[in-house]
């Protein structure tokens, strides 16, 4: 009985987990297309994967019927807690993208940990963060869209804020030094993390307080 | 039969966590300091809204369990927290979400914490954590 039992709770537990789809689950779904409806399920369990999706059928179930309402996947499980209206709109209208949009953002959060120990407002941090942000999306979805993302991402702000001028600004940097990157060949995470601490150091990114010591 | 229904029980519970885990998949991967850990850290000093927003850290850290005990912000927008405690000096999810560092601790090496104000689907706060912002 206690084998039984363990396999049926090994079961169960996995079930459990894998109920609740990953986010590399949800950008494998995004990008294989498959159009909700009732054969969705199917289609998506026949789907192609990789080795970073070979899980993902598994959550089939879920994903089809969780992006019947791309706002609530995004908005309350990869973006909670908020969207601006902006953001709303755009996740909409590109949903894939938007998955990437999340990535990169994990990606110059854990970046920023990783430099200063800290993902503060206003400061080093601050700056940085937005450069790479802006920077790695230019990478992934190209500066166009990106703009759009990372401006709609700022859109709730007041006009008159200065710590959303600070935010736009070094968005900006970060979007044009990822075309001169690109247009050098050298367009990599690891450049723009370089030029992101260069324009701190030779005060050419926006920072409103700065708070002495990094992590490094 | 006792067996089964055990196993119901436990596989309702397991579903239920599940459930738990899609919810909150964001939130559960964050670090919080429970309040009896943070009283004993920081002590409790009376909340003071015009004090926190001319204090330091220290003097924000001592009132950040009475803040969430006494529930003063619930209800309240970014916007009308941020007139209250001041521009936000933390960073927790987004520019949007009011956040306060509560104890910095990068260069000492030690863990920063802040203060986070969660908000509903209205945009309104429902609940204050005290969050581990980065790492030791």
């Amino acid at each position: 009985m206690s084998l039984i039992g363990a396999l049926l709770i090994n079961a169960g537990l996995s079930s459990a987990i894998l109920a609740s789809p990953s986010p590399n689950c949800m950008k494998w779904f995004a990008e294989a297309k498959i159009p909700l409806g009732p054969e969705c399920v199917l289609k998506c369990g026949l789907s192609s994967t990789g080795m970073d999706s070979f899980m993902c059928p598994q959550t089939c179930p879920e994903l089809c019927s969780q992006t019947k309402n791309t706002d609530t996947i995004l908005g309350r499980l990869l973006y909670y807690p908020g969207l601006t209206a902006e953001e709303r709109k755009l996740v909409r209208k590109h949903p894939s993208e938007a998955l990437t949009v999340f990535l990169q953002k994990q990606k110059a959060e854990s970046a920023t940990l990783k430099r200063f120990g800290r993902d503060a407002q206003n400061d080093e941090s601050d700056a940085f963060r937005h450069f790479l942000w802006a920077g790695l999306l230019a990478k992934e979805i190209g500066p166009e869209l990106a703009k759009q993302f990372l401006d709609a991402h700022e859109a709730s702000g007041r006009a008159e804020d200065p710590n959303r001028a600070m935010d736009l600004a070094n968005n900006r940097a970060g979007l044009l030094s990822a075309e001169s990157l690109r247009k050098s060949g050298k367009l990599s995470e690891d450049e723009l993390v370089k030029m992101a601490l260069e324009g701190i150091a030779n005060k050419s990114l926006i920072i409103l307080e700065s708070r002495e010591g990094n992590k490094q | 039969m006792k067996f089964l229904v055990t196993f119901g029980l436990l596989l309702t519970l397991i579903e239920g966590v599940g459930a738990a885990i899609q919810k909150d998949l964001y939130l559960s991967s964050q670090t919080f300091m429970r309040l009896p850990v943070a009283k004993a850290r920081w002590k409790e000093s009376p909340f003071n809204a015009m004090q926190f927003k001319s204090g330091n850290t220290k003097v924000r850290a001592s009132m950040a369990v009475n803040l969430i005990l006494k529930r003063k912000l619930i209800g309240k927008t970014p916007e009308q927290v941020r007139e209250l405690l001041g521009n936000f000096s933390g960073f927790f999810w987004s520019d949007a979400i009011p956040a306060y560092l509560v104890e910095e601790g990068w260069n000492e090496k030690k863990d920063t914490w802040q203060l986070v104000f969660l908000l509903d689907d209205g945009g309104r706060v429902n609940e204050v954590k005290i969050h581990k912002n980065c790492c030791n």
